[in-house]
């Protein structure tokens, strides 16, 4: 147990600082143990079965024996009018999907928002594939329509990790390394790399390094959040700018900005407007005060 | 409680402090106050589920919804199974009974910690603290630490007493017919002589940050005894104090002071013989003008002698009084909900928060059976967030240290820092944590 230098008082072993001034807690002899906190850093759920599960597993099941008969009567109303199983299929599949996004969170409670939207994005990508291939007979559009799902979901567990794991390097890497790989994969799948090479890649590693910088910026407190929309406009401005050369040195083999100069004119007034509002102190505060920050 | 028919379900009026309640929840006054007791062991969800469907019927005015009427809001009976919580990095929470099986007080447990939230609809700490005391014992038992049921916790085969659930305000004035005063003595609801109150930068909406002080009971009783008063009077002394010294760091020109309200409240029951399980306190708020303050002796000076004259039967009384008259006046009774709870909001922010410049809730020293304590490592209180005063501190007193918990929607800990030094300098041992 530690004790604070400026307050004088016992602080519990998981403090970092002192909850009274903030000071700094420096004991070498006693590690800060966050295990032993008395409070959970974040919201918590129980493992156990609640009595209020009773009702969800009984809509769960409600709803899945509806979907499993509908399923049933279309099948058969197909197979005996046309003798085979053919267009009962494309609802037959959407039921499917549908009963995976309603019904097994009401058959499997207490899970996480982010295991939910794990399952509802492996579940949309299967189900565009499956619907592709039922039309069309083989997988054409929904082999890039299918990666791209899986790759926002990629992005946003980068997201949810990055939030509990706080070591920024690995992310970055992490999101570099996913980046890459999504490029090479829809590279193979392309017929015509000129594009890949020459417009997807740089536009893709653009938005990449901009959304990054956007982020880190805001992490890292270089500005508080009264110019934050000033850093987002003045990023919006420079990724519009750099797409318009990229496709522009694609189409014409010659750097020559056209549209993205009006964005620039638009954008950059309000850029600046944002980032000076922090000198205007008033007008901050009023801001502050309406966010309640 | 009353029921239409053999049938229906019961329902009962909100006693006549709750029913400003309903109008001023919000995320910023959540109305909810928690009490908690740490256990010797880390805590069995379903152990504490099981313990919570037995002792659930002895508690039937806890077991409601909030309802709406035309007129007034009610209770009416929640036969919903009860839900236990995981607990939240926030506490006392605004609680959505929608989520909760409709339910205005939720279970959460927490390594070794089981706590109770309770909104103040339904009840205040005396009747929230026999909840968790018969909660704990049955865990107990069910666990197999405890054979039987201690003498001191309230027995759950029995009926429950109609004096648990009447309101017991009323009561106090058919105990007191006699000697009613028959004089008019409506407070003056439009009281403009506001109260200072903090202003710093809130923390975001829904964030409650507390800090838990335990100092021992010997160190608080040797320097209030240097003092000559009680621990009560010594706390919220200090408190005065810590908010008079961000008055003067606030306001730079001193003709601007205002006086400093504390809300101090006050357990009628006990005052009065009735075993209340639903709201039975009152509050009673001196107020300090700093401009005649130099030390903090002069608080105490002030203080004690307040506490004398007000914590009385006579005093109370008349506060007691007022507030029924108000409920029974035709005009407010015939009102229509949505007007009502607009006119309770403005009063409420223009008159009645606003005379608080903060709020310290002791509940006393607490008492459990010598089998149960052996099993409880420590027990707590505190109070929700409240919009006006930023800052709010619940006292509770187990075995032989006291907590003095703050809570906060403000960024700056600012009375907790100066009390706590405060303490500190006066010779007192002070180990604190925070959320």
């Amino acid at each position: 147990m530690s004790y604070c230098v400026h307050c004088g008082v016992k602080l519990a072993d998981y403090h970092e600082t002192c909850p009274l001034c903030n000071t700094k807690v420096l004991n070498p002899k006693s590690k800060i143990d966050p295990q032993t906190r008395d409070f959970p850093k974040y919201r918590e759920h129980l493992k156990s079965k609640n009595p209020d599960n009773m009702k969800r597993l009984f809509a769960g099941t409600i709803v899945s024996f509806i979907s499993s008969i509908y399923i049933i009567i279309l099948l058969l109303i197909n197979y005996l009018v046309s003798g085979q199983i053919s267009w009962s299929l494309i609802p037959a599949v959407s039921l499917v999907y549908v009963w995976f996004g309603v019904a097994f969170p009401l058959l499997r409670p207490g899970q996480t928002f982010f295991r939910l939207y794990t399952y509802d994005s492996f579940a949309t990508a299967l189900f565009l594939l499956a619907l592709n291939l039922i039309i069309s007979g083989n997988i054409a559009w929904s082999k890039f329509a299918a990666p791209a799902i899986i790759f926002v979901w990629i992005i946003m567990a980068g997201i949810f990790i990055s939030d509990r794991v706080k070591k920024w390097i690995p992310m970055i890497i992490y999101y570099i390394l996913a980046s890459i790989l999504f490029t090479v994969l829809y590279a193979f799948m392309l017929t015509n790399n000129n594009v890949i090479v020459h417009l997807i890649l740089p536009i893709y590693v653009s938005v990449l390094v901009i959304s990054l910088l956007s982020f880190f910026m805001t992490k890292a407190k270089i500005f508080d959040i009264t110019s934050f929309l000033g850093i987002i406009f003045a990023n919006v401005a420079i990724l519009a700018f750099a797409v318009d050369m990229i496709v522009s040195h694609f189409l014409t083999h010659s750097f020559n900005p056209t549209w993205s100069i009006f964005v620039l004119c638009a954008l950059i007034p309000l850029s600046l407007m944002g980032i000076l509002l922090r000198k205007i102190k008033q007008l901050r505060s009023f801001i502050a005060r309406k966010f309640h920050r | 409680m009353k029921k239409k028919n053999q049938d229906s379900k019961y329902w009962f009026r909100l006693d006549t402090s709750a029913t400003i309640y309903p109008a001023l929840e919000s995320t910023e006054t959540t109305n909810i106050f928690r009490i908690w007791a740490e256990l010797e062991e880390e805590i069995d969800a379903e152990i504490v589920q099981k313990a919570l469907d037995i002792i659930k019927p002895r508690f039937p005015y806890f077991n409601v919804y909030l309802r709406s009427g035309i007129f007034w809001h009610y209770f009416e009976e929640n036969d919903n199974p009860s839900i236990i919580w995981a607990d939240t990095p926030n506490p006392c929470e605004r609680l959505y009974p929608i989520y909760n099986n409709g339910f205005q007080y939720l279970v959460r447990i927490y390594k070794n910690k089981l706590s109770a939230e309770f909104s103040h609809m339904l009840t205040d700490g005396g009747g929230a603290m026999e909840f968790l005391k018969t909660l704990i014992t049955h865990y107990l038992i069910i666990k197999g630490k405890l054979d039987s049921v201690p003498e001191g916790i309230m027995d759950i085969n029995a009926e429950p007493n109609p004096e648990e659930y009447e309101d017991a305000f009323l009561k106090v004035l058919e105990i007191e017919k006699d000697n009613l005063d028959n004089s008019p003595h409506q407070r003056n609801l439009f009281n403009t002589d506001a109260v200072f109150q903090m202003n710093d930068r809130k923390l975001p909406l829904g964030v409650y940050k507390i800090i838990i002080g335990t100092v021992s009971l010997e160190d608080l009783k040797k320097i209030s005894k240097s003092y000559n008063c009680k621990i009560t009077e010594l706390l919220a002394a200090l408190y005065v104090e810590a908010l008079i010294y961000v008055q003067h760091e606030q306001v730079k020109d001193p003709k601007k002071y205002r006086p400093i309200g504390m809300e101090i409240p006050v357990n009628m029951r006990n005052l009065y013989p009735i075993r209340s399980m639903r709201n039975f306190s009152l509050f009673l708020v001196p107020r300090f003008d700093p401009k005649e303050i130099n030390k903090f002796e002069d608080i105490i000076t002030f203080l004690k002698p307040f506490m004398i004259k007000h914590n009385t039967r006579e005093f109370l009384l008349t506060m007691v009084q007022d507030n029924c008259a108000l409920a029974k006046n035709k005009v407010i009774k015939h009102a229509p909900i949505p007007l009502k709870d607009f006119i309770i909001r403005y009063l409420s922010n223009t008159q009645g928060h606003a005379q608080f410049s903060g709020a310290i809730s002791n509940l006393g020293a607490i008492r459990l059976p010598k089998e149960v304590e052996e099993h409880v490592k420590d027990m707590g209180v505190l109070l929700g967030p409240t919009y006006h005063c930023l800052t709010g501190c619940g006292v509770v007193g187990f075995k032989d240290h006291i907590h003095i918990n703050f809570g906060r929607i403000n960024k700056n800990p600012m009375v907790e820092k100066h009390v706590f030094r405060r303490l500190v300098e006066m010779g007192a041992q002070v180990s604190i944590k925070s959320n």
